[in-house]
């Protein structure tokens, strides 16, 4: 009896550890992240990634909604104390052109610079088919992010 | 014997938890009447004019005399209560479906008001085309009359997009 339970508590904690912080599933839900992360998709996130160091430019990650279980899934172009503008689809930090590799077709945005704040970074989707307005896109406090997408 | 014991202290133990956790108390009945809006507005199939204008009507009661929806950009859409029974069987008489679910809340209350954050999965379809996503909106709420109403309804923009209401 004793063992059972000792194995009962171990595969509760490693599930926890795993499916709780290292790698959350999470469904895909919309095309804003398109072709990176796919409607309906399975991915994971590593939601302790986070805790011990900032996040990084080109990381996806999730950024929190209201309740447990629903999260934005973005990228992230800009840190703070950038300037970061769109023109004509590229992306320009502090003035200059910035390659995106991860993207298929980099639209055609033009968006005015913008100075991201301390604390804060610019996030965008991977799909830029659709004007920036209509978008979840822009400037999010960093207490917001709360993993990385993998 | 002693297991005995042990396992009707545990039961009593676990049925007093699902009490506690179940308690009628004020977050309760928000989310009980979030929960009635929610199903109110749902359409799924066509009633006749004259129940979609009575429905539209009934709306109202969700909401304070002086409560303000706001939709939030790229259009930015402010309406009050009296205009919400226009708005919503506009809405109904235009889409074949229109389905909204809470997808989690966060509730704040603080004697007769509360702060209500919620995550909101809309999926509309019209003609035959379907849209659906993902929204958060912030809900403040007052007690009135001992009833719970929605005072203002606004976007919750944890991501603020310098381009939006620059829309053409």
């Amino acid at each position: 009896m004793p063992k059972t339970l000792i194995r009962c508590l171990l595969w509760a904690v490693l599930t926890y550890v795993i499916a709780g912080g290292f790698a959350r599933p999470m469904r895909v839900r919309g095309i804003s992240m398109e072709p990176t992360l796919h409607d309906g998709s399975l991915r994971f996130t590593h939601m302790w990634a986070l805790k011990y160091r900032a996040p990084r430019r080109g990381e996806m990650v999730a950024i929190a909604m209201p309740g447990p279980r629903s999260f934005y899934a973005k990228r992230i172009v800009g840190l703070p104390g950038e300037r970061i503008a769109f023109l004509g689809g590229d992306l320009l930090i502090n003035g200059e052109a910035y390659p995106e590799p991860y993207l298929t077709d980099k639209g055609d945005w033009t968006v005015d610079p913008v100075v991201v704040p301390p604390g804060e970074y610019y996030v965008v989707g991977d799909n830029r088919t659709r004007p920036m307005a209509e978008q979840v896109a822009g400037l999010v406090e960093q207490r917001f992010i709360t993993g990385v997408i993998w | 014997m002693k297991v005995k014991v042990i396992a009707l202290l545990m039961l009593v133990l676990v049925g007093a938890g699902i009490f506690w956790a179940r308690r009628p108390d004020d977050t309760a009945a928000i989310r009980k009447q979030w929960k009635a809006l929610l199903q109110f507005v749902q359409k799924e199939s066509s009633p006749g004019l004259l129940a979609a204008a009575a429905k539209a009507q009934e709306l109202q009661s969700f909401f304070t005399t002086g409560a303000v929806v706001q939709i939030g950009g790229p259009y930015p859409l402010s309406v009050g209560r009296p205009e919400l029974p226009a708005l919503y069987h506009q809405a109904w008489s235009y889409l074949d479906r229109m389905e909204l679910r809470s997808r989690g809340e966060d509730i704040f209350v603080s004697g007769d008001a509360a702060r209500m954050e919620v995550t909101m999965d809309y999926d509309l379809s019209l003609r035959g085309e379907r849209q659906s996503g993902l929204d958060a909106y912030r809900l403040h709420w007052v007690r009135e009359e001992g009833t719970w109403q929605i005072r203002l309804v606004e976007r919750l923009d944890t991501v603020r997009n310098p381009a939006a209401g620059r829309a053409p």
